[in-house]
């Protein structure tokens, strides 16, 4: 227990700065808090490799720097909008901006302070919470000891450690290429406290896979319409619970498959289902940043979830473009890589690619056992899917896009393209297929059973949504029909060039609100 | 597109019926796997898998206990471990950093011998470590 609340400080303090910079919800930027840590802990990482210096004065360095960003930040919005009884009043009058699209969700959907509130999200935690008492058990697990907290250990000890540990022929066999976001946290840590500590690294993996799940639940909850918060913080708790069982324990053993599906699991539920909010974005971007730097398996996954948020969001392609800037602290990594390491790694091998296209039988040959090993992971929760969409289909594909949520394509998109990665990656591979399908098929179709049952619980939230609040999309229909009636008659009264300066905070409001609402019924 | 077009039509007691029926649905999925989820918590916590990682556990604090009464720190270490992969790669981990494992190509300043002998009273498990200087 006591390891646990020492973690958690530890993810507070280095995670929570840049998550209340970035995102202003207060219940989300609290669960986004471990995947900020986790990120700026592989920053540092990376620079401490760079450098070949120490990692502690860059782990305080970056996270003083958030600090500064995160008072500046605040100090900034001090004089924010205030949210009244359905209109935005400004509290400083020098206002040359409109209110963005998460101050108008913020006013006209949760009239609270923030999308979330915390009792909601504080349910959702207490729910998850017993997950975390097997974070007591021994710190034993294999690859826990012999890849992620070896690699803590060369972290702990510095960047010219990390060099030296990568070059060494001599631990080939501990994934030298590994990226650093697991390693470099609890390498952090241990600067800090109890060095070397492996039960402390544990709590602390479980930490970051805890506020990875709860992140997805949470942004779950936001997703339901307001008066369904509570039943929808109870599935959202369950949800969280349910994915841990899918860990298989994963998720409290030092593993990472858990905590780097359940990051991808946040990315792609932000980015492609959520309604397009700024925090969403931001939630997103942070996540899918955080998975591509926990497991070299995420980097394509992450590509394509890039691409589909690009496709999702083509009418501005351009902006949803700049998403590919989550790849560069990865590529970053790929170069320190290359200059480091010199073995071989487990990712998609081209020529291995180029055969199995040519029909090589030495690729094509470990595709079938690959299918029957994936199959007999994923089978029953894909068939439980594939019916609950079939159903849902018959008549709440309106519902879930008058809810504002992406469609039903995406996450099932996402899923096919992360679980084709991994047939790839098992017919390709270096090792011999049915030995490497024993030893860890159980832990790559983490994700993708993750996905499944995420997609599913999104159709439950539509589901309790036309079941216990039929009229929402009604009075949401009206709402919508006003204030673009409003919109219009103000874009005809005034003038185009000289809208800027006329335009009162009222008008403004009205104008995002129009914005949004065409972002909410565009047809994705 | 035919189901799509199904629900615009359907009269607002259907869509809450449909709705009920789906809600209902995948709270049975997403229930059964929070049921996994508290039954994997307490098989860890109680189950086999507990006593084999508390036996594991007893295993690799003896490894580490050893290695810290042979290996100095700081040294430079080859390691031999005759068929037993798991166990060097479980040594190498544990050595490190007090003892950093080298390639055999590379010189080393001692060399850590791991064998199967349950009647030495230093004995993890029934293996034995013992240490060579190489200079």
């Amino acid at each position: 227990m006591k390891l646990l609340v020492v973690a958690a400080v530890f993810l507070v303090l280095t995670g929570l700065p840049l998550a209340t910079a970035l995102i202003r919800s207060g219940p989300l930027a609290l669960a986004a808090a471990p995947t900020c840590s986790g990120l700026v802990c592989a920053f540092a990482g990376m620079a401490c490799l760079a450098t070949g210096t120490a990692l502690r004065p860059w782990v305080v360095a970056f996270t003083l720097l958030t600090w500064v960003v995160a008072a500046e930040v605040a100090v900034r919005r001090r004089p924010s909008w205030r949210v009244g009884a359905g209109s935005l009043t400004r509290g400083s009058p020098d206002a040359h901006d409109e209110p963005d699209v998460a101050d108008v969700r913020e006013a006209t959907d949760s009239g609270r302070s923030g999308l979330l509130g915390w009792l909601p999200a504080g349910l959702v935690a207490a729910l998850m919470a017993p997950v975390l008492a097997a974070t007591t058990s021994p710190p034993v697990e294999w690859d826990a000891r012999a890849i992620w907290w070896f690699h803590g250990l060369w972290f702990w000890q510095g960047g010219d450690a990390v060099a030296r540990a990568m070059a060494n022929p001599a631990f080939s066999w501990s994934h030298q290429d590994y990226p650093p976001l697991y390693p470099a946290s609890s390498g952090a840590l241990w600067t800090f406290y109890d060095p070397a500590d492996r039960a402390l690294a544990k709590a602390l993996g479980s930490g970051l896979t805890f506020g990875a799940v709860l992140l997805i639940a949470c942004v779950l909850v936001t997703l339901a319409p307001r008066r369904l918060r509570w039943p929808a913080a109870v599935a959202a708790g369950l949800l969280g619970m349910g994915l841990f069982g899918i860990g298989h324990g994963n998720g409290t053993a030092g593993h990472v498959d858990l905590l780097w599906a359940a990051s991808y699991g946040a990315a792609a539920l932000a980015l492609l289902v959520a309604p397009a909010r700024r925090d969403m974005v931001v939630i997103g971007a942070l996540s899918a940043m955080a998975a591509a730097l926990t497991k070299n398996e995420a980097v394509p996954a992450v590509l394509l979830l890039i691409v589909l948020f690009v496709i999702r969001h083509r009418a501005e392609w351009r902006r949803a473009a700049a998403m590919a800037a989550v790849m560069v602290p990865t590529v970053l990594w790929s170069a320190e890589t290359a200059h480091f390491f010199h073995g071989q790694n487990d990712s998609l091998s081209v020529s291995g690619l180029k055969g199995l296209l040519l029909g090589d039988h030495q690729y094509t040959d470990r595709v079938p056992p690959t299918l029957s090993a994936m199959w007999h992971q994923v089978g029953p929760t894909l068939l439980a899917t594939l019916a609950i969409t079939a159903v849902a289909l018959l008549g709440l594909g309106r519902q879930r896009r008058r809810q504002g949520l992406g469609s039903f394509v995406w996450l099932p998109l996402v899923t096919l393209g992360v679980a084709a990665s991994f047939l790839l990656i098992y017919a390709t591979g270096p090792h011999e297929v049915h030995w490497w399908l024993f030893t860890s098929i159980d832990r790559t179709m983490i994700v993708v059973r993750l996905m499944l049952v995420v997609e599913v619980a999104v159709w439950l939230v539509v589901g309790l949504s036309a079941w216990l609040d039929p009229h929402g999309p009604r009075q949401a229909r009206r709402v919508d029909r006003e204030a673009r009636r409003r919109a219009e008659s103000d874009d005809a009264t005034v003038a185009p060039e000289r809208a800027p300066q006329d335009m009162t905070a009222g008008s403004a409001h009205v104008r995002a609100r129009a914005r949004i609402t065409n972002r909410l019924l565009r047809p994705y | 597109m035919l189901l799509v077009h199904a629900g615009r039509s359907a009269r607002p007691n259907a869509l809450r019926v449909l709705g009920a029926v789906v809600a209902l649905g995948c709270l049975v999925v997403v229930g059964w796997n929070a049921g996994s989820g508290a039954a994997v918590t307490d098989r860890l916590l109680h189950g086999q898998i507990r006593k084999d990682f508390d036996a594991g556990e007893k295993v690799t604090s003896c490894f580490e206990r050893r290695v810290e009464s042979l290996v100095p720190p700081g040294s430079t270490v080859h390691l031999e471990a005759k068929d037993m992969l798991v166990v060097a790669m479980r040594l190498t981990e544990v050595m490190y950093p007090r003892g950093f494992l080298v390639p055999d190509d590379q010189p080393a300043d001692y060399v850590v011998q791991a064998t199967i002998s349950p009647t030495e009273p230093t004995n993890c498990d029934g293996i034995a470590l013992n240490l060579r200087p190489l200079r």
